[in-house]
């Protein structure tokens, strides 16, 4: 119960911050819907070869979003576990899922690796409430990174839950790994949010200053 | 003034009354110094008067076992413990539990009845079962007490000098309690048939013979002076007392226990399944906590009320006996963390369930995959020996004996967690009286059922073998019509229909109609024995052992066998009892195909992504490092 709670709390949160993030920045809520309707767009075109990056990065996008519908209403709502069609769903998505998170995490992990500039931001501007456009700039760069390796973190949490599947945890076994699995999940749903937010933000500025 | 001194004067009596019975002094034998030692019972006999037993008395009476008790036990406390008190509307039901059946051959019924107020049971009433009747009909595994010692003028007053005849069905102390090797339970059976329910209990014991029949006396027959007995070739009901077992002050000694061997409560409590594999007794197991060692009292306990433990799992809550709650499967070996600590109790241990999701826990009942037989692709037919007499004399025997329980049946029990069930489809004829429906007593149609089966030349010999076999015979189409017909006219009405196979049966226009039906759907009990041990347990080889496109647990068909020979017997799916779909769980356990595959692929991606997410942490500490305290060039 207190698990649901804050979990809820948490998301709620989330939506309420997201939504104060694009109240701060005119202009910026339409610029990231453009941007996902163009980069969607691109993704899902006849040169798809270039851009499986996009594809594999809007899919892992789509199964999070299930996944998370899925798994979280019954258990937030409802108080209930997952059942019936709602649970097969569930689980044929979790390979696509884990699949396409490996994919992203291999590929991008090298671009995401914190530098100097980020190391600089974090000493001199990551308290500063009113930051100048460069200091934001950096702001949004190191974030996206920040929640990138949390999810990255998260996705190892809630792919844990195969570990359930070996007889090798009894009943407390079971239920710390679906905590876990839990706490991951909403966790990941958070960190993808945020990472997403500020991934488009820097794109969208990257964009706008070439 | 006058009126409310009165009053008061009237209260307060009522108020010390009260007060004296609640302070009342336990009996000798209700409480305990703390010895654990068994208690001798050299005793006096008592005859139902109160008198003490002599072996020069002349009429010799049976013993009372209420009189005999009494000076020791609170006997009226006692007969309102759990196998007795079922007339009482005033006592919780409880879950569902094993009905009377009453059985009639010939007319192919089999009626789930019971005086509880259990949903899908009739009141014996409804089939003429007054008390009288229902202790003959059902004596044989009756524990006396309840209806058997109901005021028999307020019940019928027509049977008023039988019962004076037959005596009062007293509750059977010996029948738990007297563990003497010479105890014949099966008397009790015998006696009842007789309608010597006076003599019942005694005849049981090592040192009684009983004879004759109070069913051949008339109804003035008086048993003091023994005047006004039957024909002349009828034995009035007597006994005699083995004089050896007299001491010199007329006492008995009788090997009461409180500690009651389960030998003591198979005699009501078997069960044989018709199908199984190992059938033969010498393959079979007992419980499995019976074979270390426990009694089905150690679990089943109860205190001076006879309010006997049942031992599922919300007992306690529908009771309000907090106190019992450890007494289930989960108070013994799982335990409450937040209680004194019980788990272990017995040496039962804990269960480890490795693999197993917690999902399972929410969903089923321990005995689902722990009790009972290993489901199989159809459901057995099991044998009770309360339905069908197992243990005693004079029963037809056969494993195609009726009545017809299916089992295991994995159903949602109460609880809402699927549970093994034994089942019972209601079979017998009826007239519907606004929707609801009646079931008209078997021997108003035995003689129609008769004509219809002779009718019929080329199948009347089979029938009449199925009759006598135990069987129930097989109608054509022309013969339910000719019965139906004959129904109608019998009762005057246009509503003349036959429940069974789990299906409503009329005839309109000349055609046989089968709908469904309330009153045809069956009634169904959990079942908790035997316990297998845990490697026997459903889920020990793997999941598809439930989870298979071919496991009986969800894909078992449910038999519902009806008299009709023309309509091919109903199947109904397991999973119709689980509120669940046969496609469902079928798409489910073809997923478990893939799972070995989905596991490897899962592991793959987990260990990948965990590799990347430690090399690139490592990669960090290691810029930390450098920055922190200089790299080595």
């Amino acid at each position: 119960m207190v698990l649901r709670i804050l979990s809820l709390v948490a998301i709620l949160y989330t939506i309420f911050w997201s939504v104060r993030y694009f109240q701060k920045r005119p202009g910026s809520w339409q610029a990231t819907q453009t941007w996902f309707r163009q980069e969607f767009k691109k993704a899902f075109s006849k040169e798809w070869k270039q851009n499986w990056q996009r594809i594999v990065y809007f899919l892992t996008l789509i199964s999070i979003a299930i996944l998370a519908l899925t798994g979280l209403i019954p258990y937030l709502i409802f108080g209930v576990p997952m059942f019936g069609f709602i649970l097969m769903l569930h689980v044929a998505v979790s390979p696509l899922f884990a699949l396409l998170i490996t994919i992203i995490i291999l590929s991008w992990a090298n671009n995401y690796q914190f530098d100097k500039i980020n190391w600089e931001f974090v000493k001199i501007d990551l308290v500063k409430k009113d930051r100048p456009a460069e200091a934001q700039k950096k702001a949004d760069k190191f974030y996206e990174k920040f929640f990138f390796w949390f999810m990255v973190l998260f996705s190892i949490m809630v792919t844990s839950m195969v570990l359930s599947m070996y007889p090798i945890w009894g009943t407390i076994g079971q239920e710390t790994l679906l905590t876990v699995h839990r706490i991951g999940a909403v966790a990941l749903l958070i960190c993808t949010v945020l990472h997403t937010i500020r991934l488009v933000q820097t794109q969208v500025v990257e964009t706008e200053s070439s | 003034m006058k009126k409310v001194i009165l009053c008061t004067i009237v209260w307060m009596f009522i108020g010390t009354t009260a007060l004296w019975a609640e302070n009342e002094e336990p009996k000798l034998g209700d409480v305990t110094d703390g010895s654990r030692a068994v208690p001798n019972h050299l005793i006096p006999l008592f005859d139902e008067e109160g008198s003490q037993i002599f072996l020069d008395d002349t009429p010799l009476l049976p013993f009372s076992t209420e009189q005999t008790c009494l000076p020791c036990h609170d006997y009226s406390k006692i007969s309102h413990g759990w196998h007795f008190n079922a007339p009482d509307s005033g006592i919780h039901p409880g879950r569902p539990g094993h009905p009377w059946i009453y059985t009639d051959r010939v007319t192919g019924t089999q009626i789930p009845l019971h005086h509880r107020d259990w949903e899908g049971v009739y009141d014996p009433a409804v089939v003429g079962l007054t008390p009288f009747y229902f202790l003959q009909e059902f004596g044989r595994q009756f524990p006396g007490g309840g209806v058997g010692e109901i005021d028999s003028a307020d019940i019928s007053k027509d049977l008023f000098f039988r019962w004076q005849v037959s005596g009062r069905a007293e509750v059977n102390c010996l029948a738990c309690h007297d563990v003497e090797a010479a105890h014949d339970q099966t008397q009790y059976d015998k006696q009842m048939r007789n309608e010597n329910f006076r003599w019942a209990a005694a005849a049981t014991a090592g040192f009684t013979t009983v004879e004759g029949a109070a069913e051949d006396m008339q109804d003035t027959y008086d048993i003091y002076s023994q005047v006004g007995p039957g024909p002349a070739e009828a034995v009035p009901p007597r006994i005699k007392y083995d004089d050896h077992r007299f001491d010199d002050k007329a006492q008995v000694f009788i090997d009461i226990r409180r500690d009651i061997p389960s030998r003591r409560c198979y005699y009501c409590h078997s069960s044989r399944y018709i199908e199984s594999p190992d059938k033969e007794e010498w393959e079979t197991d007992e419980d499995v906590h019976l074979t270390s060692g426990m009694n089905c009292v150690d679990c089943h306990r109860n205190g001076l009320d006879h309010m006997m433990i049942r031992g599922y799992a919300t007992e306690a809550q529908e009771t309000n006996r907090p106190n019992i709650a450890s007494f289930s499967c989960e108070g013994c070996h799982v335990g409450d963390e937040n209680k004194w600590p019980e788990l272990g109790r017995l040496g039962a241990p804990e269960p480890r369930h490795l693999g197993i999701p917690t999902i399972h826990f929410k969903e089923m009942s321990c005995t689902s995959c722990h009790s009972g037989p290993w489901p199989r692709k159809e459901t057995m037919n099991v044998q009770t020996s309360i339905a069908h007499g197992l243990g005693t004399h004079n029963v037809i025997k056969g494993d195609s004996v009726m009545p017809y329980i299916a089992s295991p049946v994995y159903a949602r029990a109460q609880n809402h967690k699927i549970t093994p069930h034994n089942l019972l489809f209601p079979t017998f004829w009826g007239v519907e009286k606004g929707g609801d429906i009646q079931p008209v007593h078997p021997e108003e149609l035995q003689d129609v059922i008769i004509t219809a089966i002779e009718a019929d030349t080329l199948t009347d010999s089979l029938n009449f073998i199925s009759i006598n076999t135990g069987e129930w015979p097989t109608l054509s189409q022309s013969q339910f019509t000719m019965i139906l017909d004959s129904l109608s006219v019998m009762k005057d009405t246009v509503n003349a229909v036959f429940v069974g196979g789990g299906k409503l049966h009329r005839i309109e226009d000349g055609h046989v109609v089968s709908e469904k039906h309330p009153a045809a759907e069956p009634y169904k009990w959990p079942f908790a024995h035997n316990v297998r041990p845990a490697e026997q347990s459903l889920g020990s080889k793997s999941c598809k052992d439930c989870h298979g496109l071919g496991a009986g647990f969800n894909f078992g068909d449910v038999k519902a066998a009806s008299p009709l020979g023309f309509q091919p017997t109903a199947k109904r799916s397991m999973t119709a009892y689980q509120e669940t779909s046969k496609f469902y769980q079928g798409l489910f356990a073809f997923t478990f195909y893939f799972r070995p595959i989905l596991k490897i692929f899962l592991d793959v991606c987990l260990i990948l992504m965990t590799a990347v997410f430690l090399l690139y942490v490592f990669k960090g500490l290691d810029a930390i490092v450098q920055n922190a305290f200089g790299s080595r060039d």
